[in-house]
């Protein structure tokens, strides 16, 4: 924790030390963005925080004592343009989206020079994206990193999946699609090679990849590939001639095999 | 005398009114970090839970929501740039969770207004929304819980993390990282194993009626059904389209003015002279 607390202070302190070159640059983006925005000294508003979680207070003492000024950005979509953006914010009356390098926490009131820029984001997706981008770039974050349904409602989930599904995920679904496929290699004939992607939509179509020999009596049975590899490994129960589930099966597909097992027992 | 009692009422009075005007006074900052814009606002009066968020079937969302409602939900999701209703059904499907944002200003009110201002404050019920009739089964299944409606994909997983690790362990198993706010269904489509899937084949009050440690599976029945239609079984059976799947779901359709107990158990031997 000490290690990456002296890294955390260090990539900061380099950030601030050139004379607030992270304020400066958040300035002139804004002002060349087109972004309606203000600058106020004081901590962030409350708001939907935009990174999962920020570094802890305690980090930010020692920059504190250095003087480097703590930037907090809170980007507010509003519906009555009228309202200030801090009072929007303060009041309620606006869905405030909040970043900070570090967590504001009372503690740390009158230790720390807290700057918030306010920035209008409007009724535009765009406008927050860019701001969203601006602070991966900038800040050097990945995005997953960043809150996910931030990134949902900015639309970067469509763009980068990665960035929204873990990547264990990922791999787990790609596992079982690899699974999926194998245990179709040996049955050309079956159609349903749209279905093995997971889409389910419909009635049974979820059910496409179930094991017609996985007996559905609900006393457990092991979840494991006891169809494809025999069902001839549970005679007494079955009595069912393989051939015929195996035709039943590519003829009438997996729900109608589920349903007479379930009617045979 | 009576002047002075009065005088000392309606000071009483005046007193109790100024109390409970500042005792109700709004808080500039709502409870959840989410800052819900009121001003402007249309008021919504939703027939039905949140739940409707993730049902995939624009009609309910017009009979249940109705266009006041349909109307101020796409005002607010103009944003995410959304422009019509089936479009809008869509993205909640696809990205419930992110819907407590999209929202955000919508006010409402009426007999489930309360439940959507809480649900969009973060709180939100995570049983079973529907009850189903049950049977006997003569199983129990103590290997599977999932005590959680598909329902409470609403909220962010990352900040329900612990309820989920609790109360459904059995999908956090095969999903480690429920991924609520993007495309939940297609990802718990793939990664459920079929065993638990093909359940539904025996009927879903079949499914409910199992116990897992004296509990009933509503919930995962309801789970099953989601994934079969992306509809919830509740809602489809408020628009008289709940789809049985075996013979045992014409439980649901018979019972729809059942009056007693809800959840109470319906042994076959009761029905037998319906």
């Amino acid at each position: 924790m000490a290690k990456s607390a002296r890294r955390f202070c260090q990539r900061i302190g380099n950030m601030y030390k050139a004379s607030d070159a992270f304020q400066e640059g958040l300035r002139r983006f804004l002002a060349e963005g087109g972004y309606a925005w203000t600058e106020r000294p004081g901590p962030p508003p409350p708001g939907v925080k935009i990174l999962k979680s920020a570094h802890p207070p305690r980090l930010a003492e020692r920059l504190c004592e250095e003087g480097f000024p703590l930037v907090y950005i809170a980007a507010v979509r509003r519906r009555d343009s009228s309202t200030p953006l801090e009072e929007a914010c303060l009041r309620g009356e606006a869905v405030c989206y909040v970043y900070g390098d570090v967590e504001w926490a009372p503690e740390l009131e009158g230790r720390c020079r807290p700057v918030t820029f306010y920035v209008d984001v409007r009724e535009e997706k765009k406008a927050l994206e860019a701001l969203l981008l601006y602070i991966a770039r900038t800040r050097s974050l990945p995005w997953i990193a960043f809150n996910r349904e931030v990134l949902r409602i900015v639309g970067l989930c469509d763009v980068e999946p990665n960035a929204c599904i873990t990547e264990e995920l990922l791999l787990k679904k790609i596992e079982v699609m690899k699974k999926q496929l194998a245990a179709q290699r040996p049955e050309p004939q079956r159609a349903d090679s749209a279905e093995a992607t997971g889409n389910g939509a419909g009635p049974g179509a979820g059910e496409a990849h179930v094991d017609a020999d996985t007996p559905l009596q609900a006393k457990q049975v092991p979840t494991q590939d006891t169809g494809r590899a025999g069902p001839a490994e549970e005679p007494p129960r079955l009595r069912l001639d393989p051939a015929v589930l195996g035709m039943l099966r590519r003829c009438c597909g997996e729900e109608c095999v589920s349903r007479l097992l379930a009617c045979h027992e | 005398m009576y002047f002075l009692e009065s005088i000392y009422l309606a000071l009483c009075m005046f007193m109790r009114r100024g109390a409970s005007a500042l005792g109700t006074a709004k808080p500039a900052v709502l409870l959840s970090d989410v800052a819900t814009p009121r001003t402007g606002a249309m008021a919504c009066r939703p027939q039905v839970d949140p739940a409707i968020l993730l049902h995939r079937n624009p009609r309910a969302w017009e009979e249940l929501l109705g266009w006041r409602c349909i109307e101020a939900f796409l005002e607010e999701a103009k944003f995410v740039g959304v422009d019509d209703l089936d479009s809008l059904v869509d993205y909640s499907v696809s990205s419930p969770s992110a819907m407590r944002l999209v929202l955000a200003g919508v006010r409402f009110s009426g007999r489930y207004g309360r439940e959507w201002e809480d649900y969009l404050r973060g709180r939100l019920e995570m049983g079973a929304r529907m009850k189903f009739p049950k049977v006997e089964t003569g199983v129990r299944r103590d290997d599977v819980w999932i005590q959680i409606s598909p329902a409470y994909m609403l909220l962010p997983f990352d900040e329900t993390k612990r309820r989920w690790q609790r109360s459904a362990y059995t999908l956090l198993k095969y999903i480690p990282d429920i991924p609520t706010h993007y495309k939940p269904r297609e990802f718990i489509s793939a990664l459920l194993p079929p065993e638990l899937r093909a359940l539904s084949a025996r009927g879903y009050v079949w499914v409910a009626s199992l116990k897992s440690r004296d509990r009933y599976n509503d919930a995962l029945a309801e789970w099953l059904y989601w994934l079969n239609h992306a509809r919830l079984p509740h809602i489809d059976v408020k628009m008289g389209k709940f789809e049985p799947r075996a013979p045992v779901d014409s439980l649901v359709l018979s019972r729809r003015r059942f009056v007693g107990k809800i959840g109470a158990p319906i042994l076959p031997t009761d029905r037998q002279h319906v």
